[in-house]
């Protein structure tokens, strides 16, 4: 509750910062107010579970995932800061509403009404429909902007169907009060027809296939950084409300929705990983592997209980670190070579080595392998799912990965196999907060995929 | 403490190597490669054959999946410890030799795999054997893609997924067992005293061999070899085919035959079979092959090929067999590549045809060169003979057939390696040639350590066999066990 009061007002400060005179300053003083935060939420929320106003659920895990939702906000403004001072952004503006958008998602992992999960997707998802447009002058950042809003409130369209079939069937909102009903009735077709609904608008959120269209283009054409934002921060609030959602509404997971979702992974995997093959723009690329890694997490939805949310935490956590430096290095090299394509990255190596380094970490961490922290995220989440019974569906992911490795790696081998002979290029140097927290990210993606066992400690206090 | 130290001691070197630069990097590595060999040598003098695990060292790691560090070394991980340490001071100065761009990143990248390699040797808990299996991967690929020829990429590439292809399974089939265990643990002893039914065992086996077959490379998956071999950087290639395949055969001792034993009964034989087919196959491929260094990939599948197939016999003699013949083949593998960059430095080339009429210019070349082919054709008193011989051995207590085939690699064997060793050195003087000299102080004090290793381990094959004589036999107790509780 205190984490959503306090970004909100951090949110209203950058909103009239240009007012007040604070422009210059409002960066390090949102980043600061964040981590304030993020300490107060840890130190008064941990281990003190409250319902507030039978509206909200702050327990362990709502702590947990909003941690992780607030730090990813603070590395994104991090990041982000080259990009504001170099562009005609009104950066006050930006701030504001990437703020509200954070607020959306964690209002998206404490809900305990449907009400609430209503106002968080939207306060989530609308800001992002303005941001996407931002880059004014651009007719793609224009479509992109459309797109993502037409489909969005199609999307929420049928979550507030979804929701309505539910009220229908229990007469109430409260997540409590479904659970109870859903121990006592199991065969009412109203009722089924809500939860479906609603697992297709999440769906829809997560970017799972077959209501993925969307993301491509959005993530093309809005500004690089809005698109590391998306990818980063909204694919974990989304995926952390999802799971919240199942726990929350269910005893244990209906085989309909066990099913759907098991079919949802198969396909996701499959059709993010084969289009990704395809790609020739980095950003693309980026998209369907954003598209793919939905399909790895979606196999973690039905498996409820601490292991469960310990996986998610692990494979969420890695998912971000590993994605918010790559959109960093994209937004570098199209910031000189003028393109995202794959051609921009030739001889990055040479170029700027250290930027070529946080690039071939973060693909080797999205291709799940050893010693960075995606690999730890999918050996962790394949036990589980085996032992849950999904050998199948982890033959598929494992063909899946297989697939991504082609993808991940074709842009590493760009950087490393330049023909023409390139001296280091210091136009492309990163300045000194952001080479810090690009250190600080890649030692976090080593450290996590070497000990993982603190946060999966955590995971299964959530 | 000391299997530790000798993971460890490479990886903080790679890392000094990095920082002290391109120009002191070379040297840098050097140093501490010997040091490692000191390291690896010492163990050698401590170790005690009679109770089968040495320097054990067992550490929590991921309590909540229940990961450990677990290490130690039994006679069968200290040969491959001690290859590797070997053979790396030598593939270092190789390395050296051929004048890298860069070279503070191949050195340090060379030593990192150094420190994956001795990990996959001495892992007890599968998990960590899995990592340190894949880190092993991620250095190679980067040398090859990087310091490679122009083909680069497209080889590299079908490398890398080729072995990605095998692993990922094997990670699968890795929690499959886990998921077995009674106790849920990755450790050595608990998968030792699974019992799995056959079906069970059969999945587990194709998922194993697949990721062994791959690295090692058995017929028909061996097509990323050759290519790999060529296009790579002569100090890659060694560490390839002089270390790096040895985890699949060591893989497959390890974990293959203690878990797996009823599926191997039923399946080892089409694994035999294949590795036959691939022996001839690739003999007579290396025989029409032009480039010199292609046709020491093809050479090297088929000595591997017959090592593969004495494993697969799961016999006493048979292991044994290919643990020696491992040791050999390191040796003469990395010695022939290390002639090869001789030659490249003097010629610029190794097409065949182009070649000839060395031995003028350089006799002391000539002389090396020839002791170890001799000993890759496995001549009596070099290191080759004792484990080819041990090898057929094995293999015609199998199928005395399949060993009639295979033995035609010996006859093929002389052909391929003798009138290439001809067309190089031997002939007439070569004029495009005339200018070249002979080899260098530091190329023969290369070169010597070797050759002592290849008449020494001919005369006196027990340096190997002694230290890993109950290594094998207590594997195959445990082997027996598995297979006695299931029947």
């Amino acid at each position: 509750m205190k984490a959503i009061i306090f970004t909100s007002a951090l949110g209203i400060l950058a909103m009239i910062s240009e007012i007040i005179g604070l422009k210059k300053i409002i960066l390090p003083l949102l980043i600061v107010g964040l981590l304030l935060t993020i300490g107060v939420n840890i130190y008064t929320e941990w281990n003190y579970t409250q319902v507030y106003y039978g509206m909200m659920l702050a327990d362990n895990y709502y702590v947990a995932f909003s941690t992780v939702l607030l730090s990813i906000t603070v590395l994104w403004l991090l990041l982000s800061s080259e990009s504001y001072l170099n562009e005609e952004y009104n950066r006050g503006d930006h701030y504001a509403l990437i703020l509200f958008s954070t607020v959306g998602g964690l209002l998206l992992v404490s809900f305990n009404n449907l009400a609430t999960l209503f106002m968080g997707v939207e306060i989530l998802s609308i800001p992002l429909y303005i941001l996407a447009g931002s880059d004014k002058n651009n007719k793609y950042s224009i479509e992109a902007s459309i797109k993502y809003f037409l489909l969005g409130s199609f999307a929420t369209g049928i979550m507030l169907l979804g929701i309505a079939l539910l009220y229908g069937a229990t007469g109430t909102f409260d997540l409590g009060l479904i659970a109870q009903y859903n121990a006592k009735n199991m065969d009412n077709t109203l009722y089924y027809g809500g939860t479906l609904l609603l697992t297709l608008s999440f769906a829809f959120k997560v970017s799972a296939v077959p209501f993925h269209f969307w993301a491509p283009d959005v993530y093309t054409g809005a500004p690089t950084f809005i698109t590391a934002f998306m990818s980063a921060f909204v694919k974990v609030a989304a995926f952390a409300g999802f799971y919240h959602f199942i726990q929350q509404a269910y005893l244990s997971i209906p085989l309909p929705m066990e099913n759907t979702i098991i079919l949802l992974s198969g396909a996701t995997i499959l059709v993010g990983n084969i289009a990704a093959v395809y790609q020739t723009d980095m950003k693309r690329i980026l998209a369907f592997s954003g598209i793919a890694q939905a399909g790895y997490l979606l196999l973690l939805l039905p498996i409820q209980g601490e292991l469960g949310k310990s996986s998610l935490l692990v494979y969420l956590i890695a998912y971000g670190i590993a994605n918010l430096p790559a959109f960093y290095v994209l937004y570098k090299v199209s910031r000189i070579g003028g393109s995202t394509n794959l051609e921009s990255f030739e001889g990055l190596g040479k170029k700027q080595p250290i930027l070529a380094l946080v690039l071939t970490l973060s693909m080797i961490s999205l291709a799940g392998l050893p010693p960075a922290a995606g690999f730890f995220g999918k050996f962790y989440l394949f036990t589980l799912s085996i032992n849950n019974g999904y050998l199948w569906s982890v033959l598929i992911a494992v063909i899946g990965s297989l697939i991504s490795i082609y993808y991940y790696f074709k842009v590493i081998i760009r950087m490393y196999t330049s023909t023409e002979s390139t001296t280091g290029d210091s136009s492309l140097s990163p300045s000194l907060q952001v080479y810090v927290t690009l250190v600080v990210l890649l030692v976090s993606i080593l450290i996590l995929g070497l000990f993982p066992d603190i946060l999966v400690s955590i995971g299964r206090l959530l | 403490m000391i299997t530790t130290f000798l993971i460890g001691f490479p990886l903080l070197a790679a890392l000094f190597v990095y920082l002290s630069g391109n120009k002191l990097a070379g040297k840098v590595a050097v140093i501490a490669s010997l040091l490692e060999l000191a390291a690896g040598i010492s163990a050698f003098l401590d170790f005690n054959p009679i109770i089968i695990w040495n320097f054990e060292q067992r550490i929590e790691w991921i309590s909540n999946l229940n990961i450990e560090y677990y290490v130690g070394m039994d006679g069968i991980s200290l040969v491959l410890v001690l290859l590797t340490v070997l053979l790396l001071p030598v593939i270092l100065i190789t390395g050296l030799l051929s004048k890298l761009k860069d070279t503070a990143a191949f050195y340090s990248l060379a030593l990192l795999m150094q420190s994956a390699l001795i990990g996959v040797f001495t892992a007890k808990d599968v998990f960590l054997f899995y990592i340190f299996w894949e880190l092993a991967l991620l250095p190679i690929y980067f040398i090859c893609l990087q310091w490679g020829d122009e083909n680069r990429k497209a080889t590299t590439f079908k490398f890398f997924i080729y072995t990605l292809v095998g692993s990922l399974f094997m990670l699968v089939a890795i929690i499959y067992l886990y998921l077995q265990t009674p106790d849920h643990s990755y450790s050595m002893e608990s998968l030792y005293s699974l019992r799995l039914d056959s079906i069970d065992q059969t999945f587990v086996f194709l998922a194993f061999v697949l990721a062994f077959g791959i690295k090692m490379p058995i017929f028909p998956l061996h097509t990323w070899q050759p290519a790999t071999y060529t296009s790579a950087p002569t100090a890659g290639t060694m560490l390839l085919s002089g270390i790096m395949l040895k985890m699949g055969i060591y893989g497959v001792i390890r974990w293959v035959i203690p878990i797996t034993p009823i599926a191997l009964e039923s399946y080892g034989c089409w694994v035999i079979i294949a590795a036959v087919i691939g022996i001839l196959y690739s003999s007579i491929l290396a025989l029409q092959q032009q480039n010199y260094k292609t046709l020491i990939a093809y050479v090297s599948i088929a000595h591997v090929g017959l090592i593969a197939a004495g494993v697969f016999s799961a016999s006493f003699i048979g292991i044994q067999a290919s643990l020696i013949q491992m040791f050999a083949h390191g040796i003469n593998v990395v010695g022939i590549f290390l002639i090869i960059e001789l030659i490249v430095k003097r010629t610029g080339t190794l097409e065949l045809s182009k070649l000839g009429g060395l031995r003028h210019q350089a006799p002391i070349l000539n002389v090396f060169f020839l002791i170890i082919v001799m000993a890759s054709i496995a001549l009596p008193l070099t290191n080759g003979f004792v484990g080819e011989f041990m090898l057929f051995v094995a293999l015609f207590q199998y199928s005395p057939i399949l060993t009639a085939i295979a033995g035609l690699t010996i006859i093929l064997g002389a052909v391929y390696m003798l009138s290439s060793f001809q067309k190089i050195m031997l002939g007439d003087v070569n004029p495009n040639y005339s200018h070249v000299q002979d080899v260098t102080l530091g190329e023969a004090l290369t070169l010597v350590p070797l050759i002592a290793l290849i008449i020494i381990m001919g005369i006196f094959p027990n340096i190997v066999l002694e230290q890993t004589e109950a290594s094998v036999e207590m594997l195959l107790q445990s082997m027996q066990k598995t297979v006695s509780s299931i029947n």
